[in-house]
């Protein structure tokens, strides 16, 4: 049985091809996984663990394949994400573009309460950079979204990034639970209450 | 009854599925604890929020909802029932399986909406409310069974429909009737199980 | 048929339950979330390979997804063996005491619908055979099985093993709406701690021979 830990978490990893998603997780997860589940399913998997408030949690990271020809069944990859992190490349202003493209999938398949990271990566290559930090900032700020850059030499970053958002996703877990069921509750005279978001994009993760 | 059955020979087979599993198939508590039980709950959270109604009609919704998503697992476990092609035929599960199979009762299912996306359910017996008269503060605001609404909520949503669900009126509020009225918002196609199709 | 594995995955891929009842315990719990993901994946390409010719063709009118009642899968065959009249008799309190909420001698009755249609229900190797029942609600039940047909050939023998394995499946799936969903302490989506669950899921699967 599933005695050695608490909670199961789903991170996705997403990001046009080649900014280095894998190789920011190979520098993150101490359970490393070099079978390359990519070229046979669309995507592969991390693992770490990690203590929490005395519990034993594991964050499972599923990362996909920047490519068009997994589409199909990108949807069931989104399903039930905790948290998103989307990576682009500081050097290559098309993978900044991308991004946006990134938020609309976010948007379309995973549940609205999802937690979003954004992260630049290759910031050691400051001489081909065109991606200015403050833009990216500014951009992360008003998709409001927290927003690092990381290198292959600096793997800090990373990896507090992701500690705080496993941090943020038990922590919402318990509020979340009174927040769902309530959000579409009528009021005395039978209105929808349209104040409280969606419960519809919230199906599954959001109880506890 | 109702002017919803289209298919009447699957409405009494699904009547017969949900009185059979309530007889023979699940096994039941002493009605009057649960009665009391509920109504513990109600008036604790009356007290709980200092009398504001509104807020602990949320609350019954929000607890509705979180035992909804749970059992509906029971529910498909139980009866295995495929998938609803429609409204209707979702009407009569909610009908004839889901409250005779949980509360035994079955509600009428009226006042179908002209694109066929919701309808009422009268409640003619309620066994939440058996022993209840409501306090006057509360008469007006109260919807002293809300934790259904929250259930059937939950439990459609787990079937990928994403409904709204509300008292319309009750007669514990001197309402002539209790209607609980359920509206299909959409079908959440995206969510359906891969594999289904 | 010897069941080597059950694993319980939930709507989003994640494994949320695996008991392993042969001896020999070689993999990792992560080895088992990987496995449990993958199939989730290959499970949904499946499904999209399902040729379209056969989904939208005649063919598919006739295609029959019930799944035959077998009688007390996962009981105790002196149980099973005997007639359904004496199975009411005072001897066999501890079976029916031991089904929850659901009353009588077994979880259910009757033939059933598989939800599962186009996805991977049945997956044959040289070294071992996998069940997968599929719930409305996007839960995976798998039964990994040890046993290898002896002729491939012969179709008798998946078919019955199918059916056995969907009844067992589907009584899981009963247990689990019980002691998992009904556990209050219990938070949707992650992995299932109850001993109690875990008990009658080894009770079950040590009582088919």
């Amino acid at each position: 049985m599933n005695s050695e830990y608490d909670y199961l978490f789903k991170l996705l990893l997403i990001g046009n091809s080649g900014v280095g998603k894998s190789c920011l997780l190979l520098r993150f997860s101490d359970d490393t996984y070099t079978n390359d589940y990519i070229s046979t399913i669309g995507v592969d998997f991390k693992i770490k663990t990690v203590e929490l408030d005395g519990k034993t949690v594991k964050l499972q990271i599923w990362d996909t394949a920047g490519q068009e020809r997994f589409r199909t069944i990108t949807s069931s990859y989104y399903r039930g994400s905790h948290g998103i992190i989307i990576v682009y490349d500081v050097t290559d202003q098309e993978s900044f573009n991308g991004v946006k493209m990134w938020l609309q999938e976010i948007d379309r398949y995973a549940t609205s309460t999802v937690l979003k990271l954004l992260v630049g990566n290759k910031c050691d290559l400051e001489d081909k950079r065109v991606v200015e930090y403050d833009v990216a900032r500014e951009f992360a700020e008003a998709n409001k979204m927290p927003f690092l850059e990381t290198s292959a030499l600096d793997s800090t970053n990373v990896e507090q990034a992701f500690l705080t958002m496993a941090k943020q996703i038990k922590d919402s877990m318990a509020q979340q639970h009174a927040r769902d069921g309530g959000s579409n509750a009528k009021d005395d005279q039978g209105n929808v209450n349209l104040k409280g978001q969606s419960l519809t994009n919230n199906a599954g993760n959001g109880c506890c | 009854m109702s002017n919803s059955s289209s298919m009447p020979a699957q409405a009494k087979s699904l009547k017969h599925a949900g009185e059979d599993i309530w007889k023979n198939r699940t096994e039941k508590v002493n009605a009057e604890l649960f009665t009391l039980t509920y109504g513990a709950i109600v008036s604790q959270l009356c007290t709980d929020y200092e009398r504001n109604f509104q807020k602990v009609n949320e609350q019954l919704y929000s607890m509705g909802y979180n035992i909804g998503v749970r059992l509906i697992e029971d529910f498909l476990a139980r009866t295995a029932l495929p998938r609803c092609e429609n409204m209707v035929s979702t009407s009569e599960v909610v009908s004839k399986c889901a409250f005779k199979i949980f509360l035994n009762i079955t509600p009428q299912i009226t006042n179908w909406s002209h694109e066929k996306d919701a309808f009422s359910l009268i409640l003619v017996e309620n066994p939440l409310s058996d022993f209840v008269e409501l306090p006057m503060d509360a008469m007006k605001q109260l919807w002293y069974s809300n934790i259904l609404c929250g259930v059937l909520r939950g439990a459609l949503e787990m079937v990928q429909l994403d409904c709204d669900v509300w008292f319309i009126s009750d007669v514990l509020r001197g309402d002539p009737q209790t209607e609980l009225r359920i509206k299909l918002n959409k079908v959440l196609k995206d969510e359906i199980p891969i594999g289904e199709d | 048929m010897a069941i080597k594995a059950i694993l319980v995955i939930n709507k989003s891929g994640g494994l949320v339950y695996h008991r392993n009842f042969s001896n020999e315990e070689s993999l990792s719990s992560n080895d088992y979330l990987i496995i449990a993901s993958t199939l989730h994946g290959a499970f949904a390409i499946a499904s999209q390979l399902t040729p379209r010719a056969v989904q939208l063709g005649e063919a598919s009118n006739a295609v029959d997804y019930t799944i035959p009642y077998i009688p007390y899968v996962g009981f105790p065959r002196s149980n099973a063996n005997q007639n359904e009249k004496s199975r009411f008799s005072s001897n066999n309190v501890s079976i029916t005491t031991s089904l929850g909420s659901f009353k009588g001698d077994d979880y259910f009755k009757e033939p059933f619908q598989s939800w599962n249609k186009s996805g991977i229900r049945q997956l044959c190797t040289d070294q071992f055979t996998m069940f997968i029942y599929q719930t409305m609600t996007g839960l995976k039940f798998i039964a990994i099985s040890t046993q290898i047909p002896a002729n491939v050939n012969n179709s008798d023998y998946p078919i019955i093993s199918i059916q056995v394995a969907d009844n067992l499946l589907r009584k899981i799936y009963c247990v689990y709406s019980d002691y998992v969903m009904k556990d209050p302490f219990y938070s949707m989506e992650m992995p299932i701690k109850s001993e109690l669950f875990d008990q009658r899921v080894r009770q079950m699967v040590s009582n088919i021979a």
